[in-house]
């Protein structure tokens, strides 16, 4: 697992890739976010939730009650325009960061 | 498939969200969970395993404090939605608290005359406390401006320690005291001059006031100069330079504080004196009410024992043990006699630390005053508590129906304490307030003789803030606890049904608000015979019979320096010429002159004997009040005479030595016979020291009018200046007013000595109420604490009986149904209301009769257990009483029965 200081920076940029193309629930989006890090980065409940009214509370994502046939209903998330402008500006800024990281740390530049 | 939503509402609930998001966040949390547990199990979990993990998961404080951060509080809206509803489990310290404050705010906001009796009820005991101790703090407690000030000490001699008479030094004390010197690291003597000095500056004279000091004098006080430098040893031996040092707030005002003022000359008492340094500004002693300069003393060297007059100031090495000390004092004392022999043989020196024998005379009335806050304090304490006891009860339903929503007894009580300490910091605040701004009255309203007050910089600081915070606190415990112990209900279902109908008050509670109350009335007691004493002794001493008629009466004081008058002639001559001058100021009937002046102001006392009555040892000699005067002095002082002449023309260096006697010393040593013709030896035996008595006047207190009638021996100017009247008093008569009689007083003496100014122009009225200023003053003080208390216990018993008679409407209502009468009524509600306070006042008697002993030193002309005194106050507190019971018994009397009973 992620220590807590690198999660906790993360871990909006996460969410908000996640909801670029399709709205999810919150369970969704824990279990995405398990599999695509290879269960190195986990959420559970306790964090995750604040973390998404906290988003919310700023206006990057939308949450809404969505019912569908035979189901019952579930808090679907979707990026908002301002989420989007977060989300481009930070993977920037992500990818150069792990472009320097890995020119340093290539074998060769040692 | 468990049920996850009732553990997520549990972790919600200390966050207090809107019913609506805290259903939401609920529901999908719970979802969340729902379909944890369901992959876990997919995955192979066992069931308690998967529940195991998602309880795991969901455990801890994480949800509730990252949401505190995300999710705003709904407003807790209902009484009944508040904290005290339901109990969850855990909670946060920080957080409850919080909700307690804001809850208490909400309570005490709903009950606002409540809230504002009690918060004005402690403001008032905890400024009065708060005010007093600042004074007293300032006076008793802080240390004095100088280094080590507890290795400071005053010498006196005294001829009878048990006594606890003392008296000044002599040359020939201070020489053998200065060889202690293993004792005392240092030693200096000083003298304070009641007429001051003349001062010239520029071309204007005036009156300055100060101390002539040896040369050790500031080095045994331990205190440096602001500018220049001290006296050094030997400025105060014979033919050494005239030398002044300056206060700092003569060289700011007077000398517009002139940077390079070391050095230069002033004219002091028409001689020129170098200025060799200034002071700064907290340095005062040894004169407390004013200080301007310090000038060298040049000691004489001793030629006898005496005489004395000098006092002296002693810094005694750190490790010196009474004993030492005590051992020094009397070696010196035992040199003095073999030196001098012939003196008087049982006089011994005695020391007092200097910061006591500057409090000495406040100290008393200060420790009075200070327990009798103290004592309003108390006061205050039980009416807040009362109040807080009769708004548990009537809170009893709101507190049942907590109780029935699952609050705890311990929860309630926590929440009725947090509103005790809310109010116990409001009353804090506004005491500190009070305390603040009477601080400021008190010193400003202070009179003269007490301006040791004002020297002392007395005002508010951090420690004295301290002490109102202690205070405040304190008194939560008092008032705070009590009230939550007893108001706690015990069960819920008794609290409602009974709250419900109205019923009378809990037994336990009643007698405690009873006893409050009569323990109230009991201090009330003490604090108005104490402070009925004072104001009695203060009226016997305004009543005494000062023996003159004097209204209109204007005086002056004038010291003639030295250095220009330094034979009696010359005295003399400008005594006369003044005198005729001002006798011819349009307006002024009568003018003379006195170096005493009623009622406390007397030359110096003398031993003397009547010439053919047996001569008394020396330490046995009578005293009297040695008083030179014009003849006019009687007629403008409207002192009759009795008998005999008053002085004149005849009585002048040239003629035979006469004297004036009042009628007290006439009736204590001529009581069958006529004292005209006889002759009183005075200062020593022999035909030189003889006075032939020529009148008899009425008598004039010359030593306070707590002493009373003085036994004085007049002499006339004109026989009796050798010197020691350079200084006296103008006393005029006339038809105009007294600032015009000063201004041509003022232009009488610029005519014949423009080095000369008058000082302390007053009249003889002001004098005797200058007098009686102290007395005046902390009357005054313990009068008001007197009235506070009295205000608080009256609204004490209102309170109770008031309550009382509301809880009990429907009983009244019923009684009235069964016919009982208006009379009834009263004669009812008064008995249980005079109960209270009649034992109170009985309890207060006792510990009055104690504890005005203590006050017996400040009284004059009542005894400490005056009966008037005592009864009066009792009477005035049932009275009150009385009237407190009477408004609510007229409430209850106008009761419908028809209506008390129906609404039940």
């Amino acid at each position: 697992m992620l220590p807590a200081e690198i999660k906790k920076g993360s871990a909006e940029f996460l969410i908000l890739s996640l909801l670029r193309h399709e709205p999810r629930h919150g369970y969704e989006l824990s279990k995405l976010i398990e599999s695509r890090s290879d269960g190195v980065v986990q959420f559970q409940v306790s964090s995750l939730y604040p973390l998404l009214y906290r988003m919310e509370g700023r206006g990057w994502i939308r949450g809404r009650w969505v019912e569908k046939a035979g189901q019952r209903r579930r808090r679907y998330y979707s990026i908002t325009p301002a989420g989007r402008t977060v989300v481009e500006a930070q993977r920037e800024s992500w990818a150069e960061f792990v472009r320097a990281i890995g020119k340093i740390a290539e074998p060769g530049h040692a | 498939m468990p049920e996850w939503r009732d553990a997520v509402h549990a972790r919600l609930a200390p966050l207090h969200l809107s019913l609506r998001r805290e259903s939401d966040i609920a529901e999908e949390l719970a979802q969340h969970l729902e379909d944890r547990y369901a992959d876990l199990r997919s995955r192979g979990h066992s069931e308690d395993d998967a529940l195991r993990i998602v309880r795991d998961e969901l455990a801890g404080d994480v949800l509730a404090n990252a949401l505190t951060a995300t999710e705003r509080p709904a407003a807790t809206a209902g009484a009944l939605a508040g904290p005290l509803a339901g109990e969850h489990a855990s909670g946060h310290l920080l957080a409850d608290l919080w909700r307690d404050v804001r809850y208490g705010i909400r309570a005490l906001r709903n009950a606002p005359g409540f809230t504002a009796v009690a918060i004005i009820t402690l403001a008032l005991g905890i400024g009065a406390t708060t005010a007093m101790f600042t004074v007293f703090n300032a006076v008793l407690l802080r240390p004095l401006p100088f280094p080590q000030p507890e290795h400071l000490l005053r010498i006196y001699q005294t001829n009878d320690k048990a006594e606890g008479g003392i008296g000044s030094l002599s040359m020939a004390d201070y020489g053998e005291l200065r060889h202690e010197d293993r004792v005392f690291s240092s030693i200096a003597t000083y003298m304070a001059p009641s007429d001051g000095f003349s001062l010239v500056v520029g071309n204007r004279a005036e009156r300055v006031f100060g101390t002539v000091v040896g040369a050790s004098f500031f080095t045994t006080l331990g205190i440096r100069p602001l500018l220049g430098s001290v006296f050094r040893r030997g400025d105060d031996g014979q033919g050494a330079p005239a030398l002044v040092i300056l206060s700092y707030g003569f060289w700011q005002t007077r000398l517009g504080g002139d940077p390079a003022i070391v050095g230069k000359q002033l004219s002091i008492q028409g001689s020129p004196v170098t200025v060799t340094g200034v002071m700064p500004p907290s340095v005062w002693f040894p004169r407390s009410e004013v200080a301007d300069i310090w000038l060298n003393d040049m000691l004489p060297t001793p030629s006898r024992q005496g005489p004395w007059g000098w006092q002296a100031i002693a810094r005694v090495r750190p490790d010196v043990t009474p004993a030492q000390l005590q051992g020094a004092l009397d070696r010196a004392a035992e040199r003095v006699r073999s030196d001098f022999p012939g003196g008087p043989a049982r006089w011994t020196f005695v020391t007092k630390p200097v910061s006591e024998q500057l409090s000495q005379s406040l100290r008393p009335a200060l420790l009075v005053l200070m327990a009798a806050v103290v004592l309003v304090l108390l006061i205050a304490c039980l009416n807040v508590t009362n109040l807080m006891l009769a708004r548990a009860t009537s809170r009893e339903h709101e507190f049942a129906v907590r109780t029935a929503l699952g609050a705890s007894r311990a929860r309630i009580i926590r929440q009725l304490v947090t509103e005790s300490v809310l109010l116990a910091f409001l009353g804090g605040a506004a005491g500190v307030l009070l305390a603040v701004w009477g601080v400021r009255l008190l010193v400003a309203s202070a009179p003269a003789s007490l301006a040791l007050l004002r020297d002392l910089r007395v005002g508010v600081d951090a420690q004295v803030l301290l002490l109102a915070a202690a205070v405040s606190m304190g008194s939560v415990l008092f008032f705070g606890l009590a009230p939550a112990l007893l108001g706690a209900p015990a069960g819920a279902a008794t609290g409602i049904g009974s709250a419900a109908r109205g019923s009378t008050d809990g037994r336990g509670r009643r007698l405690a608000r009873s006893v409050l109350v009569g323990a109230e009335f009991a201090f009330s007691l003490v604090l108005l015979v104490t402070a009925g004493l004072l104001v009695r002794s203060l009226g016997k001493l305004l009543a005494v019979d000062t023996g003159l008629h004097a209204d209109g009466v204007v005086t002056a004081s004038i010291a003639l320096p030295k250095a220009h008058y330094e034979q009696p002639a010359q005295i003399l001559g400008f005594h006369n010429r003044l005198l005729a001058a001002v006798r011819s100021v349009p307006g002024v009937t009568i003018a003379s002159a006195s170096v005493g002046l009623p009622p406390d102001v007397f030359g110096y006392a003398s031993d003397f004997f009547v010439v053919g009555q047996p001569v008394p040892d020396f330490e046995f000699a009578p005293l009297a009040d040695v008083i030179a005067v014009d003849g006019e002095y009687f007629a403008a002082m409207g002192i009759p005479l009795r008998s005999g002449r008053v002085f004149d023309a005849r009585d002048d260096g040239n003629g035979p030595q006469t004297v004036m006697i009042s009628t007290e010393l006439a009736r204590r040593f001529f009581p069958h016979s006529d004292p005209l013709g006889q002759r009183l030896s005075v200062g020593g035996k022999g035909p030189p020291n003889e006075y032939t008595i020529v009148g008899v006047v009425g008598d004039v207190p010359y030593e306070g009018l707590a002493r009373g009638a003085s036994s004085a021996m007049y002499f006339p100017f004109a026989q009796f200046s050798q010197g020691q009247y350079r200084s006296f008093a103008v006393v005029m008569r006339g038809g105009v007013p007294m600032d015009d009689m000063a201004a041509a007083l003022r232009a009488v003496v610029q005519r014949l000595d423009p080095e000369l100014a008058i000082a302390q122009v007053r009249t003889v009225r002001d004098l005797v109420d200058a007098s009686v200023s102290a007395n005046r003053f902390r009357a005054m003080l313990l009068g008001l604490f007197a009235v506070l208390a009295l205000v608080l216990a009256a609204v004490g018993i209102y309170g109770v009986m008031a309550f009382s008679v509301g809880r009990r409407s429907r009983e009244i209502g019923v009684r009235m149904a069964l016919g009982a009468g208006t009379m009834q009524l009263y004669a009812q509600i008064l008995r249980e209301g005079l109960t209270v306070a009649g034992a109170g006042i009985v309890v207060g008697l006792a510990v009055a009769l104690a504890a005005t002993r203590v006050v017996s030193t400040l009284l004059f002309g009542v005894s400490a257990t005056d009966p008037l005194t005592f009864a009066a106050v009792a009477f005035i507190l049932i009275l009150i009483a009385a009237f407190a019971c009477l408004i609510p018994a007229r409430r209850a009397a106008r009761v419908d029965p028809a209506i008390t009973m129906v609404t039940d």
